[in-house]
């Protein structure tokens, strides 16, 4: 308690809810994105640039500034890089489920782009987050590697969604390749929920998660400090990969006889910005 | 009682260069095709082959694993050899470039 209390004072206090405003501004700065059409050519920039100076002030923070851990000594500090890409991931693969139900009631492109953006970003952060996992492991398990219940789910989960974004390459016809991945994103997220409950329904080599009343104070707030930087580039891949998914959706509606099938989504295929 | 883990510095470098020469690649993939972009990507990647190379090496010389570090110098003239040809790309697409202005 007396720790919390501490950081109520000067500076300290500053450095704690700085992630937490911060969080806001960004949230603030995706629902500006989102409804006003007219901000959406600076909103990304903004990001990146918020991202770019959390994460080089991250590094400070999380290699120098916070004290090493009781057991783990140094090596801890991968924390603050593998936990919020796990997070970014978890979050990507949510949106695509949402997006995958969205699409099959209002058949709409943006829909399906957004399952596209979603389903790509959550990869990369997932593939990332899972190596730094097996980094981590080696120094405090002893191996990079073991098939216990968290690490084979983020598997699963890795190649059922490597799957999801094949699959989408594979299929020509636009409508019918939003239909298809839209259900088989709507399966794949089952494991989603399964990952994260892993550590509380099995045995795990893995540890349960933590929260901020079984971690330092310090700690915590240079995880939401990190979490936010990636939160920021988050956000500024899912604008990139979605416009890019919007102007494939275009160029194929304008020419869907080259596609061999296509013109039959047609009527259906209304992009929408 | 629960050992102690003392160092690991070259784990924790390679999670932290890992996940920043990932976010620096994907972001060039979202950029359009070019050869400016291949110039970039082959720089991340030269740079995160050295530096494998580098995490490699300082992993020999605590140990004096003589594979370790024979590998260690492969994985770093690898990533040399990728930086200057994305320098020598950056090169090319530059004159480009310039000639169609």
């Amino acid at each position: 308690m007396s720790q919390w209390l501490d950081l109520f004072s000067g500076w300290k206090l500053l450095l704690l809810w700085s992630p937490l405003l911060l969080l806001a501004f960004v949230l603030a700065m995706i629902g500006l994105h989102v409804f006003a059409a007219a901000s959406r050519t600076w909103v990304w920039k903004v990001l990146l640039g918020v991202g770019l100076f959390m994460m080089a002030a991250q590094a400070v923070l999380g290699l120098w500034w916070v004290p090493p851990e009781h057991y783990m000594g140094d090596v801890y500090r991968i924390i603050y890089m593998h936990v919020p890409q796990v997070w970014m991931a978890l979050i990507g693969m949510t949106i695509n489920f949402g997006a995958s139900i969205a699409y099959l009631f209002k058949k709409s492109w943006a829909t399906d782009s957004l399952a596209e953006a979603s389903a790509s970003v959550g990869v990369y952060f997932g593939a990332v987050g899972v190596t730094l996992g097996a980094i981590w492991a080696k120094p405090t398990w002893g191996a990079y590697w073991t098939w216990d219940p968290r690490l084979t789910t983020a598997a699963v989960m890795l190649v059922v969604y490597s799957g999801y974004l094949a699959l989408r390459r594979f299929v020509e016809d636009p409508d019918k390749r939003a239909t298809w991945s839209a259900v088989m994103g709507i399966i794949a997220y089952v494991d989603v929920p399964v990952l994260w409950f892993s550590v509380k329904w099995w045995r795990s080599m893995h540890q349960v998660q933590s929260n901020p009343k079984t971690v330092d104070a310090l700690m915590t707030m240079v995880l939401r400090w990190s979490s936010t930087a990636f939160l920021c580039f988050f956000v500024v891949f899912m604008v990139h990969r979605f416009r890019q998914a919007q102007a494939t959706r275009e160029r194929e509606v304008a020419a869907p006889e080259a596609l061999g099938g296509g013109a039959a989504s047609s009527s259906s295929a209304a992009v929408t910005p | 009682m629960i050992g102690h883990v003392q160092g690991g510095w070259e784990f924790i470098w390679s999670a932290y260069f890992l996940s920043w020469a990932g976010i620096a690649y994907f972001a060039i993939s979202v950029v359009p095709a070019g050869p400016a972009k291949r110039a970039w990507q082959a720089l991340i990647g030269g740079g995160m082959s050295l530096f494998a190379g580098i995490v490699l090496a300082s992993l020999g010389s605590s140990t004096g694993d003589p594979l370790i570090n024979r590998t260690a110098l492969t994985v770093a003239t690898i990533g040399v050899g990728v930086l200057l040809l994305g320098w020598a790309v950056s090169q090319l697409a530059r004159g480009r470039k310039e000639r169609v202005q």
